[in-house]
Formats: C-alpha cells, sequence, structure tokens
C-alpha cells in the first residue's frame, strides 16, 4: 500500500511531463528532448518561490509555470525555425539541454536541493496500515486533476478536435483555414508550463538537481512509449503503471531496479509497437 | 596498362594520416593524447554514420554499444587480467555487435520518431546498468578503473616502450584499417542498397531487397565497429564510466555526425575529431561554463549547417565546378 502510493504521486508527476512530450510528438512530429530541462527548471523556479522565499505554494505552481511556459515560447520559436527535421530537432533538444543545465547551476549551485518543505502538507494520513504523506497526496491531486482537465479539453472541445485532427491529417486541417502553425505553437507552451508545474510539484519529494534534466526526461520518455503518443487516458495509464512498477522495483530490486522498467518498454515494443493506446507515429 | 589515378578525397585522407603520424615531431604529450583521443572519437562517429547517415536510422544509444566494447576490454583486463589487445577487441568486437543485434531487433518494431525514442531509452538501460550493477564496477567506485594498456604479442618487441607517440601512432593504424574498412562497405553493394532503402524503402522492397534486412545488418556493422572504437576509447583512458555510455555521449555522437555531414564518408571522421578538439579547449578555456559552448555548437549546427562541413565542401566545389564550367 505504502509502494502503491509512492507509485502513484510519482506516476502523477511523470504524466505531466509526459503528456506535454506526447502531445507534441503526436500533433507535430517535435521531438522535444529538451522537456526534461523544463521540468528542472520549475523545480528550480518552485524552490526559489517556494523554500527561499518563503512564498505559499500555489503561488510556486503559478510562478513556475509562468516561467517555463516563457520557456516554452522561447522553444517552440527555436523548434520553429528549424522545421520537422529529426536530426536539427535532435541537435537542438541536446544544445537547449546543456544550456538551461549549465545556467541552472550557474545560478542555483552544483549541489542538489532536497525536497520542499512546506508546512502546510507535513505529516501523514493512516491508510490501513500504510501512512502516506499528505505532500504525496497534494502530488496526486494535483496529477488527477491536471489529467482531467486535459482529458476535457483534447476529448470535449472545438481546441481538443483540432489538435486531433492535425495528429490525423495535417494538411486537411490546414486546407479548411485553420492555422495549425498557432495551434502547435500554443501546445508547446502549454505543455512547458504543465512540465514546470510537475517540476514544482516533483520538488516536493524529489528535490530539484540539474540530474533531473534528464532523468525525468527518460521515465517520461518511457511512459510515452508504453503509453503511445497523443492520448491523454493512454499517457495518464502508463504513468501510474510506470511509477507504479519503479517504485516496486525499486523496493525489490535496488541493483536492478531500472531495468525492470526498461524490460516492460521492450516487451511494449515487441508486442505493440505504437504503444497502449495505438496512434502511429509519424 | 591504364594507371588508376586516386581520387583527390584518397590523397587528402592519405597526406592526413600521414600528417598525424608525423605529428608528434611537433606536438606535446597532453596535445598527442588529444589527438588519440579525437582519432578514436572520430572512428566512433564513423561508426554511427553507418546506421544514421546510410541506413537513415537516428540512433541516441550508440555510445552504449561503444560502451559495451570498452565495458567488455576493461572487464576482461581488470577482472580476469587478459591483457591481449587482439583477444580483447575481437571480443569487444564480437560482443557489442550482438548486443546491437538484440537492441536492431527491439528498435526496430518502432517507426520513426519511436525508433528515436527506444535507442534513447534502450542505450540509457546499458547506462544504468553500468551504474547499478556490481559485476561492471571496480570496488568502491562506480566505473572500471585501471585498465592498462593491452599487450600486443610479437609487435611489442618492436617497441621499446608505449608512450603518448608510439600509443597515438598504433591508434592510428587501428582507426585508418577500421575507417578503410568501413569506406569499403559503405561502397560495396550493400552499402548501395543501404542508401537505397533509407532514401525508398517501398520501392527497395518492390526491387526484391528485404529493408529490414539491410537496416538491422547496418545496425550490427555500426555497432560491431563502435564497439572497436570503445574498446580503443578504455585502453586510452584507462577508465570507463557509466557516464561515458550515457545519452550526453550519445548525443555528442550523433553532434559529431551532422556537424561533419552525415551519409558522406570522411565527414563523421572530421567531425569527431573536430567536436573532441572544441570540448577539450572549452574545457581549457573554462571548466564550469564549457557546456554553454557546447550548447552553443549544438544549436548554431541544428539552425545553420544542414549538411554539415562535408555537405558545405561538396556545395562549394559544386559551385567552383560550375563557375569554372560556364566561363
Amino acid at each position: 500500500m505504502q509502494i502503491v502510493a509512492n507509485g502513484v504521486s510519482i506516476g502523477a508527476v511523470l504524466f505531466l511531463m509526459a503528456a506535454g512530450l506526447s502531445l507534441l510528438i503526436g500533433s507535430m512530429g517535435v521531438l522535444n528532448l529538451a522537456h526534461g530541462a523544463v521540468y528542472m527548471a520549475g523545480a528550480y523556479l518552485g524552490w526559489t518561490i517556494c523554500v527561499d522565499n518563503g512564498l505559499p505554494l500555489p503561488v510556486a505552481v503559478i510562478g513556475a509555470g509562468v516561467g517555463t511556459a516563457l520557456i516554452g515560447v522561447l522553444f517552440e520559436r527555436l523548434f520553429h525555425l528549424i522545421g520537422g527535421q529529426a536530426d536539427q530537432q535532435i541537435l537542438l533538444s541536446f544544445g537547449l539541454v546543456e544550456v538551461l543545465v549549465n545556467l541552472s547551476q550557474w545560478i542555483w549551485g552544483a549541489v542538489a536541493k532536497s525536497p520542499f518543505q512546506v508546512s502546510w502538507l507535513a505529516g501523514s494520513v493512516k491508510v490501513g496500515s500504510a501512512s502516506i504523506p499528505v505532500a504525496r497526496l497534494a502530488i496526486a491531486v494535483v496529477g488527477f486533476l491536471v489529467a482531467a482537465l486535459l482529458w476535457f479539453v483534447q476529448d470535449r472541445t472545438r481546441v481538443g478536435a483540432i489538435v486531433r485532427a492535425g495528429m490525423d491529417d495535417p494538411s486537411m486541417v490546414r486546407a479548411l483555414g485553420i492555422n495549425l502553425d498557432l495551434v502547435v505553437a500554443g501546445v508547446f507552451v502549454l505543455g512547458s508550463a504543465v512540465a514546470g508545474i510537475a517540476g514544482v510539484m516533483g520538488g516536493l519529494v524529489l528535490g530539484a538537481s540539474s540530474a533531473q534534466a534528464i532523468d525525468v526526461l527518460l521515465l517520461a520518455l518511457i511512459v510515452v512509449v508504453v503509453g503511445g503518443v497523443g492520448s491523454v487516458v493512454g499517457t495518464f495509464s502508463a504513468a501510474i503503471l510506470i511509477g507504479v512498477l519503479d517504485a516496486y522495483s525499486r523496493s525489490w530490486l535496488p541493483e536492478m531496479s531500472s531495468v525492470v522498467l526498461y524490460a516492460l518498454m521492450a516487451l511494449v515494443l515487441v508486442v505493440r509497437p505504437t504503444g497502449l493506446s495505438g496512434r502511429a507515429a509519424r | 596498362m591504364k594507371l588508376a589515378v586516386p581520387r583527390p578525397s584518397t590523397i587528402a585522407f592519405a597526406v592526413a594520416v600521414l600528417a598525424v603520424a608525423l605529428s608528434p615531431a611537433v606536438l606535446d604529450m597532453p596535445q598527442q593524447s588529444l589527438l588519440t583521443r579525437a582519432l578514436i572519437f572520430g572512428l566512433m562517429a564513423a561508426s554511427l554514420d553507418i546506421a544514421y547517415g546510410h541506413g537513415g536510422l537516428a540512433s541516441l544509444g550508440h555510445s552504449a554499444l561503444a560502451g559495451v566494447g570498452g565495458y567488455s576490454v576493461g572487464i576482461m583486463m581488470v577482472k580476469h587480467e587478459i591483457d591481449s589487445f587482439f583477444l580483447g577487441i575481437l571480443v569487444a568486437v564480437v560482443v557489442s555487435a550482438l548486443v546491437s543485434l538484440i537492441f536492431g531487433l527491439l528498435a526496430l518494431r518502432a517507426k520513426g520518431i519511436y525508433f528515436i525514442l527506444a535507442t534513447f531509452t534502450l542505450g540509457q538501460m546499458l547506462s544504468n546498468l553500468a551504474l547499478q550493477w556490481k559485476a561492471l564496477k571496480s570496488p568502491g567506485v562506480e566505473a572500471i578503473v585501471g585498465i592498462g594498456w593491452p599487450s600486443f604479442g610479437f609487435i611489442d618487441n618492436w617497441v621499446d616502450y608505449w608512450d603518448s607517440t608510439t600509443i597515438l601512432r598504433a591508434v592510428l593504424v587501428v582507426v585508418v584499417i577500421a575507417f578503410l574498412c568501413i569506406r569499403r562497405i559503405l561502397g560495396s553493394p550493400f552499402g548501395q542498397s543501404l542508401r537505397g532503402v533509407r532514401d525508398n524503402a517501398e520501392r527497395m522492397e518492390a526491387l526484391g531487397y528485404h529493408a529490414w534486412a539491410y537496416r538491422l545488418a547496418s545496425i550490427v556493422i555500426s555497432g560491431a565497429f563502435a564497439g572497436l572504437a570503445g574498446a580503443l576509447f578504455a585502453y586510452h583512458s584507462g577508465i570507463i564510466t557509466p557516464s561515458n555510455i550515457g545519452i550526453a555521449a550519445s548525443g555528442v555522437l550523433v553532434l559529431m555526425v551532422i556537424l561533419g555531414g552525415s551519409g558522406s564518408i570522411y565527414g563523421p571522421l572530421i567531425g569527431g575529431m573536430v567536436v573532441t578538439a572544441a570540448q577539450f579547449y572549452a574545457g581549457e578555456w573554462s571548466e564550469a561554463r564549457a557546456p554553454l559552448v557546447i550548447g552553443a555548437i549544438y544549436i548554431v549546427t541544428a539552425l545553420a549547417l544542414r549538411g554539415g562541413v562535408a555537405g558545405a565542401v561538396a556545395t562549394q566545389h559544386r559551385r567552383w565546378r560550375q563557375a569554372r564550367g560556364s566561363a
């Protein structure tokens, strides 16, 4: 129970990360490997607002969300410049990771920040024999809320319909007179803001460190491969699955923990290469 | 009998090899060591380009395949005291080729961006394994340390002792032989068909070529040469760590290939050497701010340099010939 609860909260953070990645790959074929660096920036911004300046957590969530949305605007412009070439996207991503990680070490120092302490989220709730920290519950709540919101927008609104249509037939969407570039730019900025929020919420249990730029990205990529691109429900179920599996393997097989996740990913690749949600990658 | 005239690029290559062989006359010891390292990374980048540029398979796990070779010779030497160079590289190449086969079988299930994600995560799996598994670590550290320069059997009789000069020349010989093999493979009918599969898989299938088999073969060959380069890296550095084989290292290999010009013959070799030197001098300039320089090289390459250095040279050459033709 304890392990499941830990896993679900990590899964919620992973979902927030993977949602942006998978929407971008699905809607524009944009592979933004700097998404983990955006998460990291969110975590550090959250630390500055919440821990260093002692402002309330919701302020940190909004502040980091706005900050990473601005980073998203910059990234979107750069990715827009190079077009749809995977080669260039990889190089641009890596360059942005190098720069953001180095800048964050410059600003916040090379030493990792310990998990954020928030007074009203201290303590834990007893559920049966397990005691679940309130902070982890808060993470799960935020993750579930954002998941519900994203699902609603993508499945029930006009904008969501445009995004879904853009994944299936971009030239048709453009022919209908819709400015798809603008919609994609919006997805990019929104995805970055959500990654920043993930950074703050994840900071409650993981703290902030420059290694997260790659570590969190990697877990999110596994979520994307397992869940398939472009579907909120697929990404969400994969994220929770990966979170729980990661928590279990960490406690049972510490020497091999990450291998378990990769084994799952390899299995999905072999059995169902398009991931659980099954939309083909472009 | 008609004497075959070597192509200008072949002559330039021969001159460059000769220049490297004679360079210890003007280079000091650290510079010789840097040049050795640059040669090794040139070979590693050239090996990546077999699958990347010629097979059209963007791999983000290549440094892990090189790492398999490096870890193979490291473990043989440190844990089993087998120090023969020839046995070492044989094992490194075979093991890397086998791991690449498994990699390829898994990753080729995925298409497009999915393939890139699969190679990224598979490569990172090996790096994590190296970080977590005790069998892949020297006691007390998270790396294999104390890998010595190997013994070369009868060749050792000709060399008084292995200093940076003789090591540079030995690595040069191995890298040149391996590179000529790669050039031969890419120029063969196999290389032609591989590029055909890259450019139009459906047409090649219709002509009776098995696209999947060509892709898999390119990944295995690419991995085998990566294993050789990784083994050279471990011998030369004396240490191999999980970060040597992680995603950042794989990203640098992609930079080397694209900066040099993917799908060209000499481009990746040049790109590998240039980026290795740039990394070294950026570190000399400022240890703490070096990543900003590397990041800038990445971003500028992504934004500006589409065909790489080799592409730029080819374009200039074409313009020059056109100008001469019209005059």
